[in-house]
């Protein structure tokens, strides 16, 4: 493998991409549906703004009741970011266009014959699939910045310009919005090496993806409840002693521990989660990080001092699965395009 | 256009989707993610019945709470919409990618014949699907010694039919597609653009852009800033306006809603749906007995559309199969 010809393909695909009507169709889509999700935001935003703008200060009025406002943070710029992360999780529609981009990358070429005549060309079967793998990410790097830009853009003819403080959050989102793109598109492309038409590969493409950001979440409560049996506290009636009772909480309290595990181990097998996760706490971290105490006092964002280590205990798990996706949904359609017979 | 000749052409069709890899596939996945519904709303209807039981809760569960989740499943899921779907891109536009179907119309056959017989044999084949999964699900209804009294069973029949509507929609919806695009995976992308318009674009965007552009902004933020500054009669008088404003706006905004939400399929199959399988924290009393006028009055206008999209898209596919030019 020589990476000049692997560039060369990476460009060709690239371009092939970036100018087929089908990929501008879909970043209308993403647009759109990005676009309705982060309005949501902003309007939500805006409320919040207007609760900070009257609870600054607490006051007294003629009758002596005390009146403070009803906001419990101070809404940041990057709240309105959560948009993007409920746009991708939220529809079907916003990473179509990964799969719509992955799922005939090699049975288009086989059904069309060209896949022939493209190897007998001097170049490796690794050069193919890699620079075909490369071409795509460039390509959904860029509508992902489109759509970066676009929302900045926004925010901006609106008046609300992102502090300094918040751009490293905006830019690991921009990075795991990629991330979770290129799951898609390695998986679309998965299928569509080992189906022999387009359609049947986006069928199973469109399959796995709904296994794997559904299913997971779904089964979760009924596994734990396989695994660790019924609640304690159902059968609790009224007239227990009160040392009963305290040994049953003692339980409760372990039996819930362990359900909280199970439930968020077997979330993680789902890509969209751990997005959502990831998204969630850069997007909304007066919320997310304080969720157990959430409206008992002031939190403003700016103040809380989330350290880089706190953000790698919480998530780090999450983080490392999003990387796996596309690494073993890639490696399984490297090794299956290797040794294809394509006579 | 000859019956017996549409028997044949439809029969075949049903064979070949049920016995394909595809269908067989399909099938597998909606039992999973059925099952895994109806093993939930068990769960839950088991919960109700013991918090019931122990006088917690005056709240009788009805064994309709289970299928709740079963037609989550199918419609908000997607589910449903996908294994339909699957069944008809291919159908007209696999014929001419492969050129079969020069030779099929060089038979003695009209060309309406292929069309109907087609869909009728899709359909088919999707009410064995669901029929399958309904029998699955009642299965372990009784498994859990759950019986459901005559009046449940035929309202579970009502639901089994409204779903078999909800796949033959999509259904339509992807044959359509097939007629009009040159091959199969343009029809499936058209497909879930179509979807898209219908399900996203119109109820959600179209609702917040209509919204936005038709009422201005909502008061709501104003309110909140007046109410706390508020200390004199005038602005009590301004106060009082406001809220008034406020609760038009919001009625206005939830009949914007309304409306846009009907365009969307599976929106109308969850209403449709939602009044005789209601979810487990909705259920008082039991099954409630419902009456025919009580339930045309409460969905008459999500029937109307839900009944209208299969029409529309077979009437569709069927004209322009009629006329396609096929050298």
């Amino acid at each position: 493998m020589t990476a000049e010809r692997v560039i060369l393909i990476a460009k060709k695909e690239f371009n092939d991409y970036i100018t087929s009507r089908r990929y501008i169709a879909l970043l209308l889509m993403l647009l759109i549906v990005i676009g309705a999700s982060t309005y949501g935001a902003f309007d939500a935003y805006n409320s919040e703004l207007s609760d900070y703008a009257v609870s600054g200060s607490t006051v007294m009025d003629e009758d002596g009741n005390i009146n403070s406002g009803s906001a419990c943070y101070r809404p940041a710029p990057i709240n309105i970011f959560r948009g993007i992360v409920m746009g991708l999780v939220s529809y079907v529609f916003g990473p179509l266009i990964a799969i719509a981009m992955g799922f005939d990358a090699i049975t288009k070429e086989r059904e069309s014959g060209s896949i022939k005549s493209l190897l007998s060309h001097p170049l490796y079967r690794d050069e193919v699939i890699n620079g075909k793998a490369i071409g795509g990410i460039l390509a959904l790097t860029l509508a992902v910045t489109t759509v970066f830009v676009f929302i900045v853009a926004i925010l901006l003819i609106n008046g609300i310009v992102p502090r300094l403080d918040e751009l490293p959050g905006i830019a690991v989102l921009w990075a795991i919005s990629i991330i979770f793109l290129t799951g898609c598109f390695a998986m679309a492309m998965m299928t569509s090496v080992f189906t022999r038409t387009s359609g049947m590969s986006l069928i199973y493409a469109l399959i796995i993806f709904f296994a794997f950001a559904y299913l997971a979440p779904a089964i979760a409560p009924s596994v734990s409840g396989y695994i660790l049996g019924p609640d304690p506290m159902a059968e609790v009636s009224d007239d227990i002693p009160y040392e009963e009772y305290e040994l049953l909480a003692e339980d409760a309290k372990g039996y819930y521990t362990s359900e909280r595990v199970i439930i968020s181990g077997v979330n993680h097998l789902s890509i969209k989660h751990n997005y959502g996760e990831i998204g969630r706490a850069i997007t909304t971290p007066s919320v997310y990080w304080n969720r157990a105490i959430r409206g008992d006092s002031f939190l403003d964002y700016a103040e809380m001092g989330i350290s880089f280590e706190d953000f790698m205990e919480k998530l780090g798990s999450n983080i490392l699965m999003m990387f796996i996706y596309p690494a073993v949904f890639f490696g399984i359609s490297y090794v299956r395009f290797m040794r294809i017979d394509l006579r | 256009m000859g019956v017996h000749r549409l028997a044949i052409i439809a029969r075949k069709e049903t064979l070949d989707h049920i016995t394909s890899k595809k269908f067989l596939l399909l099938l597998l996945m909606l039992s999973i993610v059925v099952g895994i519904g109806a093993i939930n709303g068990i769960n839950d209807y088991q919960g109700n019945l013991e918090r019931y039981k122990s006088g917690d809760s005056s709240n009788i569960p009805s064994p309709l709470s289970i299928i709740s989740p079963v037609t989550e499943a199918i419609g908000y899921y997607g589910f449903g919409a996908i294994i339909a779907i699957a069944l008809g891109f291919d159908l007209v536009a696999g014929e001419k990618e492969t050129r079969s179907l020069r030779s099929l119309l060089s038979h003695p056959l009209y060309r309406d014949e292929i069309i109907n017989g087609k869909a009728i044999g899709g359909i088919l084949a999707l009410t064995i699907a669901i029929t399958a999964v309904f029998t699955l699900v009642f299965a372990m209804l009784l498994i859990q010694g759950i019986v459901p009294s005559l009046y449940e069973f035929s309202l579970m029949l009502i639901i089994w039919l409204i779903t078999i509507v909800f796949l033959a929609s999509n259904f339509a919806l992807a044959l359509m597609a097939s007629v009009i695009a040159g091959t199969s995976s343009n029809a499936l992308i058209l497909t879930l653009i179509i979807l898209f318009v219908l399900s996203f674009f119109i109820p959600v965007f179209g609702a917040k852009f209509t919204v936005n552009t038709m009422l201005g902004d909502n008061p709501r933020d104003e309110i909140t800033i007046v109410r706390y500054y508020a200390n004199s009669e005038e602005n009590e008088e301004y106060l009082e306006r406001l809220e008034d404003k406020q609760r038009d706006y919001n009625q206005k905004e939830s009949a914007i809603n309304d409306f846009l939400s009907l365009f969307s399929i599976q929106s109308n199959y969850s209403a449709l749906t939602g009044v005789f399988a209601k979810p487990p924290w909705d259920c008082i009393d039991g099954t409630p007995i419902l009456s025919f006028n009580e339930v045309i009055n409460k969905v008459w206008s999500e029937l109307l559309f839900f009944l209208l999209y299969p029409s529309l898209f077979f009437g569709i596919a069927y004209v322009k199969f009629m006329r396609m030019d096929l050298r």
